[in-house]
């Protein structure tokens, strides 16, 4: 189906429709409702009089809710009705519709009303890559309701419908009312959708979208617990809202954990426990939400690999990549119970575990997951480095792995410079960034928090040699960059990318080689106007609409902006973010997993990428990273360092109540950069440009502890 | 998934003998609640964990969780040859109570299968 679709979601559970909020999902469609990785519906489709209903409008109330308002189909393109429909959909452990039928008209009405309901309880990775089912499905009427089911040896899922209107006709593919309503009168029946593994005994209480009104606090308290921005520049105060909303939504308490919400990575194909994106999002989300940081370690802590197990990927130390709960995973035909196949996720935990502590003085987790940690340190110098030149790659055992495992995990993403595949293991450059800076910060936290300054000093020598070695390595004098990888027969692999900017962020740069990265990194090459691209043009391998080839991603630039300020390069910074920012405008402010990368100049907006998730984690996170970026915020010790270097279209920006160590404190800035992308405000849809009179003069910093 | 070897398998009382005197489990040393498991086949058992320490005992009041499978699934998976999260997602192995619990008994298992 093609259309707009309309996404509502709570936990791994989640619906998408149509406008009108029918499913009618082919095997490959993104669409149905989905729960535990698996699709209990494939077919909702509400009929009057034996036709679709038009759609006049649809509401999105909030991330679990929404309402769709429709009249009866007409077979026409003009509606004249006098009869209206509202069908209010709401999720929880499945979900449940309110449908409403009003007569305007002095006329009593009568009615067929069909509900066609069918499941095919596909796997997500069965609609992802178009994969046949093994087992039986079923449809059966039992207590009044229809259930729909699926079985394989002991594997069941079922999904059981009731409606709270009595008499309907319920059969083995939906129901039906002969609907009768008086002059200016109304219909209203309740349909409740639940989600069972195994065969349900009783569904007498299911009540698939309960619990609205305490998710509707929960929201209300996430938001007023997070800091309140105003700014003078409405693209950011509106960007800032829909990360937090669209944050809040993506939270999830994982079935088989007990540690609290952490971040799924993305809807629709990517609502599951991923290390990376979790930890990513949880570093550029930590000075709004740090709770979010806290789960996310304790939840990878206790899914910390303990055993060699070459199906899973899995080595003792190891961080998760993905856990699934789907049919294929159940069955052991893909790896996913958890799947380890990631070989930055272990780096990135530990990067996590000290900018969490720096942040919220939270120091007790640090001790807490010592062992944890040190099992990660042993990881990174005992099994990552699978063929012993130094350097931390990856290489998977079986089949069912993942070809790449770092952040661009497409198989095709490692590339020379000529647009030939690298071979395996690869070491890819960012990856030995992480490891870096996840031993210097290792370092700090063994001195001052474990008590063992024996480790403290071997990790710091050891990270000195490594930056000493890997400059010596990686760089190409001759591109001024760094080499995306060393792969598996010890080849420099050449293509100029924006993995340089995630070196800046590690801190294992060279100095004057940084200078030669920003220089590249700001170049039309890479800089498409909008953001940095994944590839630079001009490689063999860029392609502007290539996943990991030439696409723009939210969430690397809010990585590489950060680097950029390590080093002192905030105007560049804040070129990067003000672009994406921009960017965010033609996405209605929910910044997409990634967009094409063509010259802004040529297109004047961002193309969308067609398969991109949203909301996806880490793109929700790119603005919130920005922010802290622009505004130079550090935590030192008990305090908040703030040091803003904002773009001067930004006016007046003030950031209170932002939790850490300190309590709670403010930020406060004035706009003062020209980045060279304002003059482009003006081309943005729906936003009101505030008049600008050049850069104003600095406001100081300053940060209040409260 | 790995088919069980009933030759060389130990018997329930010997896996639970072994698990009794296992010691604390590192990963699990902030963890404490008791697992009931019902085999199929006959077999009740009761193991405390304090703080990661595990403990047969003869009854508990109310466990954590109740697990309820087949004894020789329970072995297989005891033995480290059988994945209890896979069989916990086929429905070879049912959980009543707190699943997050249930599944952390994967950490008592032994590390070399």
């Amino acid at each position: 189906m093609s259309g707009p679709k309309v996404s509502i979601l709570e936990g791994n559970t989640f619906i998408v429709s149509d406008r009108g909020g029918n499913v009618s999902a082919s095997p490959s469609d993104a669409e149905g409702l989905f729960a535990w990785d698996t699709r209990f519906l494939s077919r909702w489709v509400l009929k009057v009089d034996g036709l679709v209903p038009n759609v006049l409008s649809t509401d999105d109330l909030n991330y679990f809710e929404v309402q769709f308002f429709q009249v009866p189909g007409t077979g026409t393109i003009y509606v004249d009705s006098d009869l209206s429909i509202m069908r209010k959909r709401s999720v929880g452990n499945g979900f449940s519709e309110d449908i409403a039928i009003t007569n305007e008209s002095p006329n009593a009405a009568h009615l067929l009303v069909e509900l066609e309901a069918g499941a095919d309880f596909a796997d997500l990775f069965e609609v992802k890559d178009k994969q046949e089912k093994k087992g039986e499905l079923y449809q059966d009427v039992r207590d009044g309701g229809l259930v729909l089911g699926y079985k394989r040896d002991h594997f069941v899922r079922e999904t059981f419908i009731t409606s709270t209107t009595r008499p309907a006709t319920v059969s083995r593919d939906g129901f039906r009312f002969e609907v009768d309503i008086e002059p200016h009168g109304e219909w209203h029946t309740r349909i409740d959708v639940g989600i069972s593994l195994g065969p349900a005994t009783s569904h007498a209480g299911v009540q698939g979208g309960a619990e609205r009104p305490v998710r509707g606090k929960d929201l209300d308290r996430w938001l007023e617990g997070s800091p309140t921005l105003q700014c003078d520049w409405p693209p950011l105060s509106r960007v800032y809202v829909r990360s937090l909303i669209d944050l809040a939504a993506l939270r999830f308490q994982p079935h088989v954990l007990s540690e609290g919400a952490l971040p799924a990575a993305g809807l629709p194909w990517f609502m599951s426990v991923f290390g990376r994106d979790s930890v990513i999002t949880s570093l550029q989300a930590l000075p709004f939400v740090p709770d979010m940081a806290k789960a996310t370690l304790l939840a990878l802590a206790a899914f910390q690999g303990t055993r060699v197990d070459e199906f899973r990927d899995e080595e003792p130390g190891k961080i998760l990549h993905e856990f699934r709960y789907g049919e294929l995973t159940a069955f052991e035909e893909r790896p996913h119970s958890p799947y380890y196949g990631a070989a930055d996720a272990t780096p990135l935990f530990l990067i996590l575990l000290d900018e969490y502590a720096r942040w919220t003085g939270d120091y007790q987790l640090v001790r807490d997951l010592e062992l944890e940690a040190r099992a990660a340190l042993k990881w990174i110098d005992d099994y990552g480095d699978r063929n012993g030149d130094g350097y931390v790659d990856y290489q998977r055992h079986m089949e069912t792995g993942l070809e790449n495992q770092c952040w661009k995990d497409s198989w095709n993403s490692i590339l020379f410079a000529d647009g030939s595949n690298s071979k395996l293991p690869r070491a890819t450059c960012e990856i030995q960034g992480y490891v870096y800076d996840a031993k210097v910060r290792c370092a700090r936290l063994a001195r001052e928090v474990w008590n063992d300054p024996g480790l403290a000093q071997w990790l710091e020598q050891s990270a000195a040699a490594f930056k000493t070695k890997f400059n010596r390595d990686y760089w190409m004098e001759d591109r001024g960059s760094y080499a995306l990888a060393i792969d598996g027969d010890g080849r420099i692999v050449d293509s100029i990318t924006s993995n340089i900017g995630h070196l800046l962020w590690s801190g294992i740069a060279d100095e004057d080689k940084a200078a030669r990265c920003v220089e590249l990194l700001m170049s039309d090459r890479l800089f498409s106007g909008w953001g940095v691209r994944t590839m630079a043009v001009g490689e063999g391998g860029y392609n502007p609409i290539g996943y990991h080839l030439g696409t723009v991603w939210p969430h690397d630039n809010s990585i590489i902006a950060w680097g950029l300020k390590r080093y002192g390069y905030r105007v560049e910074a804040a070129r990067v973010g003000v672009g994406i920012l921009q960017a965010s405008v033609f996405f209605d402010h929910r910044l997409p997993e990634a967009f094409a990368g063509y010259p802004r100049a040529r297109t004047r907006y961002p193309v969308e990428y067609p398969t991109a998730c949203s909301p996806q984690a880490w793109a929700t996170g790119a603005p919130l990273l920005f922010l802290r970026t622009m505004l130079g915020m550090e935590p030192i010790g008990q305090h908040l360092l703030v040091e803003p270097k904002l773009p001067f279209r930004f006016g007046s920006l003030h950031l209170t109540d932002i939790p850490g160590a300190w309590g709670r404190a403010d930020a406060f800035g004035r706009g003062t950069i020209d980045t060279g992308l304002e003059h482009l405000d003006p081309l943005l849809l729906g936003t009101t440009v505030a008049p600008v009179t050049g850069p104003a003069a600095g406001q100081p910093a300053r940060s209040e502890v409260r | 998934m790995p088919a069980t070897d009933s030759a060389t398998d130990a018997t329930v009382p010997e896996i639970f003998d072994r698990l009794a005197s296992k010691g604390q489990v590192a990963p699990l040393r902030r963890t404490s609640g008791a697992y009931e498991f019902d085999f199929d086949g006959g077999g009740h058992w009761f193991l405390l964990l304090d703080h990661g320490t595990p403990s047969v005992q003869s009854k508990v009041e109310h466990p954590t969780c109740t697990v309820h499978c087949p004894a020789a699934d329970f072995v297989a998976i005891a033995e480290g040859k059988e994945n209890m999260i896979t069989a916990y997602l086929r429905g070879d192995l049912v959980c009543a109570g707190n699943l997050a619990f249930a599944l952390t008994f994967r950490h008592l298992i032994p590390v070399a299968a």
